[in-house]
């Protein structure tokens, strides 16, 4: 679907009152020492860089400073990720992907929806500095956030998550939309031992791009623990010595940490300096879990992370072989 | 120092020239193990819009390197990452302990030449090596590599988005801390003003400044090329400075022409970046917590900074051997100042964020005698958060004369 990115200034006008609207009534419970139910510490969104075309988070605490608010279509930075270290409670502007990156932190039990107010915006991909779609935006299908206190359509529709999901439940809807395509465009990639080949020689080639920055984990919004196994000193994991070794270590050390994990923001792209594809590392992985455990991260709050939970009727692929369970069954059952 | 004055459309066989019996680095967007595996390889990458990046040109044919130095040459853009490397390698081998003795590693790669780097590089180069040379202990293979490479410079047409040279003093026309450098013509249409000559605008102007350049230009002078020693009006002083304030200005063409050039690229000189207050006042009159609000403490602007330098040494051991690494580090990591106690002096990102900041503004210059910022911009455009390290001197400066005001 085509968006209109003319709208995004009438989605933005009906921001700016949104945000007006919670910060007086935080303002009007702190004066009244009410319960403090409408209280907002701090509110994230994006303001002007001075870079043509970009945009930089903004942390907004004062009404007055709403007029510096910035929404358009280069609002690509991920905003997520700071809720993890700030405290007290936060109204986010949620693109899908933030709200995805949310919903994932509810689920892990980062954080807990009772401190986070989310205003969803409807989003049709948001642009890099150049003009061209942000890395996580190319393939996102997901344009509505999946979980959000109010949403702002770019209609300038303002609904409120009870009644956008009156009848029905938005996550099914999701899901549904989404992996359905996935499937049918993935798995033709590697069939085939000339595949395989193929795309572990484009698998060095992006690794020996990799410079070792680790800002890919910085700036992800699943790589949030308090020290990496790359910092670990005893044992050292990561050879000293940057080469294909430990770049692969490093790379697919993160990839089955962000196993089932994975929301496609794209961030990990966007800030590389060396210009390596990294959603196509993970994403082979992200895949797997959409197609074997029908497990999509971040859409449903409710539901665990798929290496969590555990089921008997679990299908066990060995991923690297691509053999199914089903034949040691059968193999089992004569037995 | 000698003097060059190459047609445009002489322009490749003085490439040929200088170029002969070196190896080659370049800013490319190109990937390959060879000139003609390039195109291959980059269907195997994922799409084009490649990082333009300082690269070694591994290609031996003879028309693939002259393209990709004319294109360098030509190129205006600033490539991602700094050519800080060819001096300070990301990782190098010091050591190797075998069979209970030491030895230390000569692979220092001889005969380098980097084509393409631009004034704000190459002074940031020049403080770098002012680090390794200058400081209480000498690093010899810093040194040496600079010995044995040939740095040429080239000028910066047009200001980038995020660039803030003027503001840090340096004059993205020319520099003179290289061996040759190569003022390339103003694209036709670029500049109302011209600053050059008529009889010039086509001409490229290779200047020399170093034994080294001096031979490289002999040579192409023997291969038929004029030497000019001193050109009409491109009288060269070596103590014309740019703005007379300090030494990390890049020596000038003579002041006359900077004024002439000012005059007529109708370009003023903003005032220069630069924190005057002491480390406590720094420390204790700075909220650095509003300041480092958003940061998320990645350390991309300590690898893309053509000035960081700061480094680890990582033992290995592999099979009853050990080498000892010498490697990049960032002061932005959390392990940057842990010590083996467990204790680290700057635990959280607003420590080691202000560290990054005066180590460039305050100590280098009390150190050094340089501020270690050229204003190139990449911190600024790599950020993925949107730090801007030159609004953070500009509001540190403004908290100061706030604090300076309430006083009296």
């Amino acid at each position: 679907m085509e968006y209109n990115y003319d709208n995004l200034a009438q989605q933005k006008e009906q921001l700016k009152k949104v945000l007006k609207k919670i910060l007086s009534d935080s303002n009007a419970d702190n004066r009244n020492n009410m319960s403090g139910k409408n209280k907002i510490d701090l509110v994230l969104a994006y303001t002007d860089s001075e870079l043509n075309n970009t945009s930089i988070p903004f942390f907004i605490r004062n009404p007055n400073e709403i007029e510096k608010l910035k929404w358009d279509e280069y609002c690509s930075c991920t905003l997520a990720k700071y809720l993890i270290e700030k405290k007290g409670k936060i109204a986010i502007v949620a693109k899908p992907c933030d709200s995805r990156a949310l919903v994932m932190y509810m689920v892990e039990n980062q954080i807990t929806k009772d401190n986070v107010y989310i205003i969803g915006m409807e989003c049709g991909g948001m642009r890099t500095a150049n003009g061209l779609l942000s890395p996580g935006c190319i393939e996102c299908k997901i344009h509505i956030p999946p979980l959000f206190d109010v949403l702002i359509k770019q209609n300038g529709e303002i609904l409120a998550w009870e009644d956008y999901t009156k009848d029905n439940k938005l996550s099914d809807k999701l899901m549904s939309a989404n992996i359905e395509t996935e499937i049918n465009t993935q798995n033709k990639a590697f069939e085939g031992e000339e595949q395989k080949n193929l795309s572990l020689e484009r698998f060095k080639n992006e690794l020996d791009k990799c410079i070792l920055c680790f800002s890919c984990r910085q700036a992800c919004y699943g790589c949030y623990c308090p020290s990496c196994f790359v910092e670990s000193t005893m044992p050292s994991w990561l050879p000293a010595d940057p080469g294909r070794c430990a770049k692969m270590m490093y790379h697919l050390g993160r990839a089955m940490h962000l196993a089932g994990r994975c929301i496609e923001c794209g961030a990990c792209e966007r800030v590389c300096p060396s210009g390596v594809k990294i959603r196509y590392l993970i994403k082979e992985i992200t895949n797997f879990c959409e197609n074997v455990y029908g497990y999509k991260a971040g859409i449903d709050p409710a539901e665990s992370p798929v290496l969590v939970k555990y089921d008997k009727d679990d299908r066990e692929i060995g991923f690297l072989e691509g053999e199914d369970n089903e034949m040691h069954k059968s193999a089992g059952g004569t037995n | 120092m000698k003097c060059i004055k190459v047609p445009a459309e002489q322009i490749e066989t003085a490439v040929a020239f200088l170029i002969e019996g070196y190896n080659i680095a370049v800013p490319s967007r190109d990937y390959g193990e060879d000139g003609e595996a390039i195109s291959l390889q980059r269907k195997n990458c994922m799409d084009d819009g490649e990082v333009l990046d300082f690269k070694r040109i591994t290609s031996t044919k003879r028309e693939d390197i002259i393209n990709y130095v004319l294109m360098a040459i030509n190129c205006d853009e600033l490539p991602y990452k700094s050519p800080k490397e060819f001096l300070f390698p990301q990782l190098e081998k010091l050591l190797i302990f075998d069979d209970g003795c030491a030895s230390v590693c000569e692979s220092i790669e001889n005969k380098m030449m980097v084509v393409g780097i631009k004034p704000c590089d190459l002074t940031a180069l020049k403080i770098l090596l002012t680090v390794f040379s200058e400081g209480k202990h000498k690093d010899i293979r810093v040194m040496q590599r600079r010995e044995n490479t040939i740095l040429i410079g080239t000028n910066c047409i047009n200001k980038k988005p995020g660039c803030f040279c003027d503001e840090r003093g340096v004059n993205r026309h020319f520099s003179n801390e290289c061996d040759i450098f190569i003022e390339k013509p103003f694209p036709e249409g670029e500049h109302k003003h011209e600053y050059k000559n008529k009889d010039e605008n086509e001409d490229y102007i290779f200047f020399s400044f170093t034994e080294n350049g001096d031979e490289i230009l002999s040579n192409m002078a023997s291969k038929g090329f004029i030497i000019q020693t001193e050109p009409k009006n491109k009288k060269i002083s070596s103590n014309g400075d740019f703005n007379e304030k300090s030494e990390e200005s890049p020596k000038d063409k003579s002041s006359e022409l900077n004024e002439s050039l000012q005059d007529e690229l109708n370009e003023e000189l903003p005032e220069e970046l630069m924190i005057n207050a002491d480390e406590y006042t720094l420390f204790n009159k700075i909220d650095w917590d509003s300041i480092v609000e958003k940061c998320l403490g990645c350390g991309i602007c300590t690898y893309v900074c053509p000035t960081c330098h700061c480094f680890d040494f990582r033992d290995v051991v592999q099979n009853n051997k050990a080498i000892r690494y010498r490697c990049w580090d960032s002061c932005m990591y959390p392990k940057f100042t842990l010590h083996a106690s467990g204790h680290n002096p700057r635990p959280t990102k607003k420590e080691r964020y202000r560290q990054r900041v005066l180590h460039k503004y305050v100590y280098m210059k009390q150190n050094f005698g340089y501020i270690a910022c050229t204003g190139c911009g990449r911190c600024i455009r790599s950020c993925p958060a949107g730090m801007n390290i030159r609004n953070i001197v500009h509001s540190i400066n403004d908290l100061l004369v706030d604090a300076e005001s309430a006083k009296k």
